[in-house]
Formats: structure tokens, C-alpha cells, sequence
């Protein structure tokens, strides 16, 4: 029986890293990426394929779709972030904190996935998908802050939205997962545990249907509200 | 006399600033250039009205058609630009309990489909809501007012309309929500 594919785009630590250890528990064909050298070793060294990639580099998606050509892939999740300074107060927001949280949380994460259109379309499966957050919601944000961040994350819903109405006609289900609030650096190491986060997205994306895409889901299987 | 800014650029800015001006305020227009930060700190004495009305529509086109530069130019200027300006004005929209409306369109709603790609104005415009939403949060104990208004898609709005609803101050919804010139709530 043939073995399902993945790339996890941002696997050196947390949740991509986890990612990695639980898909390749479930017996799939796992490839990742992460920026540095060591860390690509430790990802090849738990049995991932992996790759160099900086998501906030033109050449460096292009350099990665090009190695993957010919290689079908079920799945992407681009799982690549960043937090930025969440303690801005709104008047210190100045337009570069603002493009850089922007530049890597959704313009290198679709053009990451648009890279690699041809690779999903070899796939099966055929699910592009990347990391939302309850902070993305407008319609549940009744508490203000993490401006460039919560932005950036609203923006990527709407990017995915409109990538889910374009791809639809190719079969390739567009979806969005909420991982909920764990502990990683990136929140000081509070909330549930990065295991059963991931769990809750994989039993997830066990389900998914093109009939999905377009959706923002948790790891909880509910609906992110816009 | 009462003090109105409008930040932006394009017809719907100019014929705001207009009817403003004709209706007796002390209009000042704020064009999204280079000069837009220092000109916006030299505005003194209280303002009881900032409206952001910038006609920037990128192309729509598919996903093939789009690379970092032109989103990163839609990101500055449906996103950041709208929420400098607010953030440079607040202290003068305290000083006298002003009110900020953001005229945005109704097709950036994400919980429409998107049949034509696009890319380069919604994830922008819905980012936009969603700081704006933010700043209705935040402002709200210094006394100043937000709105989010649909400004139309395509056709030029009626600018009666539009001036009716920037004015109503509905405290009752709160925090904000997207409204059309008739007040209903849209979807996000």
C-alpha cells in the first residue's frame, strides 16, 4: 500500500516538530523543512526528509519546489510564524514590525504553497494548508492587542479563503488549522501540551474533504468564527 | 466649528472633504504620501471626526499573478497606512471625544466567496477590520467612537448616505462591527 506524503514547512521546534514525530508514527512519508543546518540534521536523523528552507525567501521556496519536483505530495502544512513583538503599544507599530510578522505569517506561506501546486496536484489527498489562530478572528476579539500578529493571521484567513475558491476546480482542499494555545516559545511555554494539540490536528486532517476548504479549524474540530 | 480630517486619496476622499467642507467644518485632507506622518502630527486643536477614505482597488488575478512586492505594497497601504494615521490622530480624537470611521468595501468580507482572486485587497482590507475592531476596543474608555463602514463596491456611494451613517455615533454596538450605509451589520 502506497504511503501518504507530507511537507511540514517549519518543523525545527514546536508544533511543526511535532508534527513530524507523529505523522511519521502514523507510517507517512514525511518531508520538513527548517532553516539551519543543525536542525535539518535533527529532522533527518528522526526520519523526515529534510530540507533548508527560509519562507521569507523567494529563491529559497523556488530552490525547495525544485527539488521536490516529481515528488507527489498528499499534503502541506506550512506551518512556518512568527509572533513579532506582541507588546506594542498601537502607536510604536511602525510599517516594518508590521511587514516582517506579515512577510513570513502569509506572504511566504502562499507563495510556499503556490509553489508547490504541481507536487499536490501528484498527490492524492491534495491538502494545502497552514497555521491560524483564534487571535485571527474578528468576530471573537473583544480584547484588542497582538496587532500585527492578530492582523497577519486575519489576513491569511482571507488569503486562504480565496485560494480555496481558486483551487477548488483542481481538487485541492485549501484549509486552515487553529492549533489552540500551547506550550511553545512562542507562548512562554503556557498552555496544553504541544502532543495533544498536534493529535487534535491530525485527527482533523484524517477527515478533511474538499467539501473543507475554505474552512478554519481547530484542533477541537470546531469552527474558527471570522 | 466642528474639526474634520480625511485621510486618503482618490474621488471618494475629495468628495467627502467636499461635502464637509459645503456643510461648514473646518476640513483637513491628509494624502497617503510621504508627507502624510509629519502633516498628521501638525494637526492640533481637537478632531471630531477622522474618516479614512483611501480609493486604493488593487487587480484582482489569480495566485500565480502575485509576488512579495505587490503584497507587501497593498499590506502598507490597506493595512498599515489607515492604522498610522488613527494611531498618530488619537490624542487630538481624545482631546474632544472624536469619533474614527474606517470606509472599507463590502466584497473584503471573508464570508463571501471570492470569485476572481482577490489577493492583493482582502486579506488587507479584512486586516484592516480587524485592527480597527482593536482600536474600537482600546479607545473606547478615552471617549473616542470607531466605525467600519461599507463604503459601496464599484459604484460611486451616495455620499449623503455615507455622511449619515459616519455621524451615527451608535454606542450600542460594541465592540465593532461592519455596517453598511443603512447601518446593518455585515459579515466579517
Amino acid at each position: 500500500m502506497k504511503r501518504s506524503s507530507i511537507l511540514i514547512a517549519g518543523a525545527s521546534r514546536g508544533i511543526g516538530r511535532e508534527f513530524v514525530r507523529q505523522f511519521l508514527a502514523a507510517g507517512w512519508q514525511v518531508h520538513a523543512t527548517a532553516r539551519s543546518a543543525a536542525d535539518i540534521a535533527a529532522l533527518s536523523q528522526a526520519g523526515a526528509i529534510a530540507y533548508a528552507l527560509d519562507i521569507s525567501s523567494d529563491a529559497s521556496i523556488a530552490a525547495l519546489a525544485d527539488k521536490l519536483d516529481g515528488i507527489a505530495l498528499d499534503a502541506v502544512i506550512a506551518n512556518a510564524g512568527i509572533s513579532g513583538d506582541l507588546e506594542l503599544p498601537i502607536e510604536a507599530v511602525a510599517a516594518g514590525e508590521m511587514e516582517l510578522v506579515f512577510d513570513t505569517n502569509l506572504f511566504g506561506v502562499l507563495l510556499l504553497v503556490r509553489a508547490l501546486k504541481t507536487s499536490l496536484m501528484a498527490g492524492e489527498r491534495r491538502l494545502a494548508m497552514a497555521m491560524s489562530s483564534l487571535m485571527s478572528s474578528i468576530s471573537a476579539n473583544d480584547w484588542g492587542t497582538q496587532y500585527c500578529y492578530s492582523a497577519s493571521k486575519t489576513a491569511l484567513n482571507a488569503a486562504w479563503r480565496s485560494l480555496a475558491d481558486e483551487w477548488r476546480t483542481d481538487g485541492i482542499g485549501c484549509v486552515l488549522l487553529r492549533p489552540g494555545f500551547v506550550k511553545t516559545d512562542m507562548t512562554g511555554h503556557r498552555g496544553m501540551e504541544v502532543e495533544v494539540s498536534v493529535a487534535g490536528m491530525i485527527e482533523v486532517v484524517g477527515t478533511l474533504k474538499l467539501a473543507d476548504s475554505g474552512r478554519v479549524i481547530g484542533y477541537d474540530g470546531l469552527d474558527v468564527p471570522w | 466649528m466642528v474639526r474634520v480630517v480625511i485621510a486618503g486619496d482618490g474621488p471618494l476622499a475629495a468628495a467627502l472633504a467636499d461635502w464637509y467642507h459645503q456643510a461648514g467644518a473646518n476640513v483637513t485632507e491628509l494624502s497617503f504620501n510621504r508627507e502624510l506622518e509629519p502633516q498628521a502630527l501638525a494637526v492640533a486643536g481637537g478632531i471630531d471626526l477622522l474618516v479614512v477614505a483611501d480609493s486604493f482597488e488593487p487587480e484582482p488575478g489569480s495566485v500565480h499573478s502575485i509576488d512579495r512586492d505587490a503584497l507587501g505594497a497593498s499590506l502598507f497601504r490597506l493595512t498599515f497606512l489607515p492604522f498610522r494615521v488613527a494611531a498618530l490622530l488619537q490624542p487630538e480624537l481624545v482631546a474632544v471625544n472624536g469619533r474614527a470611521v474606517l470606509l472599507s468595501r463590502s466584497d473584503a468580507r471573508m464570508d463571501l466567496p471570492d470569485g476572481v482572486g482577490r489577493y492583493l485587497e482582502r486579506p488587507f482590507r479584512s486586516a484592516s477590520h480587524a485592527l480597527w475592531r482593536c482600536l474600537s476596543i482600546e479607545w473606547r474608555d478615552a471617549g473616542v467612537s470607531v466605525g467600519l463602514i461599507a463604503a459601496g463596491s464599484g459604484a460611486t456611494p451616495s455620499i449623503a448616505a455615507l455622511t449619515d451613517a459616519i455621524g451615527n455615533r451608535d454606542e450600542s454596538r460594541f465592540p465593532l462591527e461592519f455596517t453598511d450605509t443603512s447601518g446593518s451589520i455585515l459579515g466579517w
